[in-house]
C-alpha cells in the first residue's frame, strides 16, 4: 500500500517537471457523478452497483520530438470504498489510465512507451485478435464506453515501410483483463456450483514476474485501396482466469498463443468485416476440465446506416473447442459439459437525434447455444458543449443460472451519470 | 432516288433539331460554371490546411462550438479523388478525435473515425452523405463537395456580377430537395448564395458566403454559414490560418496519423 502511494507521488512529481519543461502543454479534465442501482436485492452484493464521484485529468505536452500523455482518474465510490489503490485492477481511489511518451526515432518508426490504451482488430465487443485488457466490469455497471478498455503497461513499436505496416507490442509484465471476480459483479461459478459474490470472490494466482510473465502482440496491416487487411499474432496468457488448480484452489492464467487475420471493407453501402483467430491454450492443462480448451474463433460482421442517422451493426460469432474429446474425458461426472461450439449473434443500433445531441443506443448479444444474452440500452444527451448526461439499463437474460450471460442476471441494473468537461 | 435522299436529309435534320433542347447552350455553360464553382470551393491549390471554428446556434439562441484542424489533399489532376483529415480540438469530450475520409469519384467514400479513449479506429458506414457533419447544419456533402455530374444545371440568370444556376438532381430519390439555385460571383467563381427548394418550391436551406480573402493568390472563403429554415438553426464557420500547397504527404491520411497527430500540420 505504502509503496504504491510513493509510486503515485513520484508520478505526480514527474508530471509536474514535465509540464514545466514542455514547450506546449494542453490540459483538460472531467468531473463526473455516476449512480447505478440493481433491479434485485441479493445476498453478498450491495443494492447500489456504482456510486462514484470522479475527476479525470488529461494532459498532453510536447517537448521537441517527444509527446507526453497523462490521463488520471481520482475517484471515490461508496460501493467499493475499502479497496486500496491498485493500478492494475483500477480499484481504489486512483486509476492511472495513461502515462506514456511517444517519439519518432526515424521517419518510419513510432514508439510509445508506458501506460497506454491499446486496441486493434475489426470486431465490436466479441473480441478475437484484440488481446489487450478489457474491463467488462465497468461496461456492465454503466461506466462510459471508453472504460471498456483497460490500460496496458507496454512498449509499442510501429514500423511503416512501403510494403505494409508492422506493429509490435511488448508487455514486460502480464496485464490481465479487469475481469469479474464476484466483487461488485457476481456470477455463477460452475465449479463451486454456486454464485461468487463479494463474500467469496475468486482468488487468482498473480502473474507478476517481470520479463517472465510477459506478453507479445504483433500485427501486420495493409490498406489496399480501402480494403483493410491484417494478420495478428499473440503470445502470452488468457486475459481472464482460465485454469482452476484443484489442489491450491486458486484460479490461474494459463499460456495462450493466438494467430489470426481480418479484413474490413466498404460493401453494398455498408461496412463488411471478417475476423478469424486460432487460440492455442497451454497443453499442460489438457487433462484438467477446469482449464480453457484450444479454440477456433470466427466472426462475420456488417454495419449499415439504415435510415438517416440510424446505424445498425450485426455480428455473427462462433467459437469451437479444438480438443473437445480431451475436455469430455476429463470432466467429472456431476459437472455439466459445455458445448463444443458456441454461436452468438450481436446487434447494435445507434440513433442520433436533435442535432446529434441525443444518442440512443442498443447493444444486444444473444447466444444460440446457451439461449441467453445481454441487452444494454443507453440514452445520452449533451445539454451543452460541457454538460452531458446519460442513463441506461444493463440486463442479462436466459433460463437457469449456469451459462455465461444468465449467470450474471443478479447484476441487472439501471444507471445514470452527469459529467462536466473543463 | 434523289428525292429519297433529300427526304432522308430533311428527316435527319428534323430529328437532330428534336433531340437538341432549345437551351442546350445554357445547360453546357451552366455545367461549366458549376465545375468552376466546385473548383473554387473544394479544389483550390494542391492541398489546404485550415483551422475551422464552427458556431451552431439553435432557435433558442443556445450555442455549441466545434474546433478542428482540417487537411485536404487533391489526389490527381482536375476534380478527382481527394483525401480529408479532421482533427478535433473542441468540445473537450471529443478532443483528439479524428475524422478521415478518402473521397472517391466512382464509388462511395471511405471514412474512418478515431476514438482516442478506446484507441479505436472505426470504419464509418454512412451511406447517406446528406446528414449533419458533427451536429452542424452543414452536411457531410457540403464539406466534401457534391459532384457536378449528379445534377442537371441550367443558367437561369446572368448580370454583370453573378451567374445564377438552377440545379436539379438526376436521381431525385437520393435527396430531399427538388432543386437548388446557386449564385456565383463571376470574378472568382465562388458560390455566394445557395438556396435549396423543397417539393412545394419553398426554400428550406440557405448557404451564404460571408467573407472572402485572397490567400496565396487564391480567393478563399474565410467565413460562411448554413441556415436550416425548418428549425431556425444556423451554423457559422470561420476558416483561420488557411494555407495552400503545404506538400502534405499522402501518408498523413492513414491509420498511423489517426493515432498520432501530424506535427507541423496540426497544432
Amino acid at each position: 500500500m505504502h509503496s504504491k502511494c510513493y509510486i503515485f507521488l513520484v508520478l505526480l512529481l514527474l508530471f509536474n517537471i514535465k509540464v514545466v519543461l514542455a514547450s506546449e502543454t494542453s490540459t483538460n479534465g472531467l468531473l463526473e457523478i455516476r449512480y447505478g442501482y440493481r433491479e434485485n436485492n441479493t445476498e453478498g452484493q450491495k443494492r447500489t452497483s456504482i456510486n462514484e464521484l470522479k475527476i479525470q485529468l488529461n494532459t498532453e505536452s510536447e517537448f521537441d520530438e517527444l509527446v507526453f500523455n497523462l490521463s488520471l482518474d481520482l475517484k471515490s465510490d461508496a460501493v467499493d470504498n475499502e479497496h486500496s489503490i491498485d493500478l492494475n485492477s483500477g480499484e481504489g481511489n486512483v486509476d492511472l489510465r495513461q502515462f506514456n511518451v511517444l517519439f519518432y526515432p526515424s521517419d518510419n518508426i513510432d514508439i510509445k512507451v508506458g501506460r497506454q490504451i491499446l486496441t486493434w482488430g475489426t470486431t465490436d465487443l466479441l473480441f478475437i485478435n484484440d488481446l489487450f485488457p478489457k474491463d467488462f466490469k465497468s461496461f456492465f455497471i454503466g461506466r462510459t464506453e471508453g472504460y471498456l478498455k483497460a490500460p496496458s503497461d507496454a512498449i509499442k513499436i510501429s514500423f511503416f515501410p512501403k510494403i505494409a505496416n508492422f506493429d509490435l507490442v511488448y508487455i514486460p509484465k502480464f496485464n490481465a483483463d479487469r475481469f469479474v471476480t464476484g466483487e461488485r459483479i457476481s456470477f455463477y461459478d460452475p465449479i463451486l456450483q454456486d454464485f461468487r459474490t463479494s463474500n467469496n470472490p475468486i482468488i487468482t494466482k498473480n502473474k507478476s514476474d517481470w520479463f517472465n510473465d510477459d506478453e507479445l502482440a504483433m500485427r501486420v496491416t495493409k490498406n489496399i485501396e480501402g480494403l483493410e487487411t491484417a494478420l495478428y499474432y499473440y503470445k502470452g496468457f488468457w486475459k481472464s482466469p482460465s485454469f482452476f488448480d484443484i489442489e491450491s484452489e486458486l484460479w490461474e492464467f494459463s499460456n495462450l498463443e493466438v494467430t489470426g487475420a481480418s479484413i474490413r471493407t466498404a460493401f453494398s453501402g455498408g461496412i463488411f468485416n471478417a475476423e478469424i483467430g486460432r487460440y492455442k491454450s497451454d497443453s499442460l492443462s489438457k487433462n484438467n476440465p477446469f482449464s480453457r480448451n484450444s479454440e477456433l474463433r470466427f466472426l462475420l460482421g456488417f454495419e449499415k446506416e439504415l435510415l438517416t442517422e440510424l446505424t445498425a451493426s450485426l455480428q455473427y460469432y462462433t467459437e469451437k473447442k479444438l480438443n473437445y474429446s480431451n475436455y469430455l474425458n476429463s470432466l467429472p461426472e456431476l459437472v455439466l459439459a459445455q458445448p463444443k461450439r458456441r454461436r452468438l449473434v450481436s446487434l447494435m443500433m445507434t440513433k442520433l437525434m436533435l442535432q446529434q445531441n441525443l444518442t440512443l443506443s442498443l447493444v444486444n448479444i444473444y447466444s444460440f447455444t446457451e439461449k441467453d444474452g445481454y441487452i444494454k440500452l443507453n440514452a445520452s444527451y449533451k445539454f451543452s458543449d460541457r454538460f452531458k448526461s446519460d442513463i441506461g439499463w444493463n440486463r442479462f437474460f436466459g433460463s437457469g443460472d449456469e451459462s455465461n450471460f444468465s449467470g450474471l442476471k443478479r447484476n441487472n441494473n439501471l444507471y445514470a451519470g452527469v459529467s462536466y468537461t473543463f | 432516288m434523289k428525292v429519297t435522299y433529300k427526304l432522308v436529309y430533311w428527316l435527319m435534320l428534323a430529328l437532330i433539331a428534336q433531340i437538341k433542347p432549345a437551351h442546350s447552350a445554357d445547360t453546357k455553360k451552366a455545367e461549366e460554371i458549376m465545375k468552376q464553382a466546385t473548383q473554387a470551393f473544394y479544389y483550390q491549390g494542391k492541398d489546404q490546411v485550415s483551422t475551422i471554428k464552427m458556431t451552431i446556434v439553435d432557435k433558442q439562441g443556445r450555442q455549441r462550438k466545434r474546433e478542428l484542424v482540417m487537411l485536404r489533399k487533391n489526389m490527381g489532376e482536375g476534380q478527382g479523388e481527394q483525401k480529408y483529415y479532421a482533427y478535433f480540438n473542441f468540445p473537450t469530450d471529443i478532443k483528439k478525435m479524428v475524422f478521415m475520409a478518402w473521397k472517391n469519384i466512382q464509388s462511395e467514400d471511405d471514412r474512418w473515425l478515431y476514438l482516442p479513449a478506446l484507441d479505436l479506429v472505426k470504419r464509418i458506414a454512412a451511406s447517406d452523405v446528406r446528414t449533419s457533419f458533427v451536429g452542424s447544419d452543414f452536411y457531410y456533402e457540403d464539406v466534401s463537395g457534391r459532384s457536378v455530374s449528379v445534377d442537371e444545371h441550367l443558367l437561369i440568370a446572368e448580370d454583370k456580377q453573378y451567374f445564377t444556376v438552377k440545379s436539379t438532381p438526376k436521381d431525385p430519390s437520393k435527396v430531399k430537395f427538388k432543386n437548388y439555385i446557386t449564385k456565383i460571383d463571376k470574378k472568382n467563381n465562388i458560390p455566394m448564395l445557395v438556396e435549396y427548394y423543397d417539393h412545394q418550391d419553398k426554400i428550406y436551406r440557405r448557404y451564404k458566403t460571408l467573407e472572402i480573402e485572397s490567400i496565396e493568390g487564391f480567393d478563399t472563403i474565410v467565413k460562411n454559414e448554413m441556415a436550416n429554415l425548418l428549425n431556425d438553426n444556423k451554423t457559422t464557420v470561420e476558416y483561420l490560418n488557411v494555407k495552400y500547397s503545404q506538400d502534405i504527404p499522402e501518408r498523413i491520411f492513414s491509420e498511423r496519423y489517426l493515432r498520432r497527430k501530424p506535427k507541423g500540420y496540426v497544432q
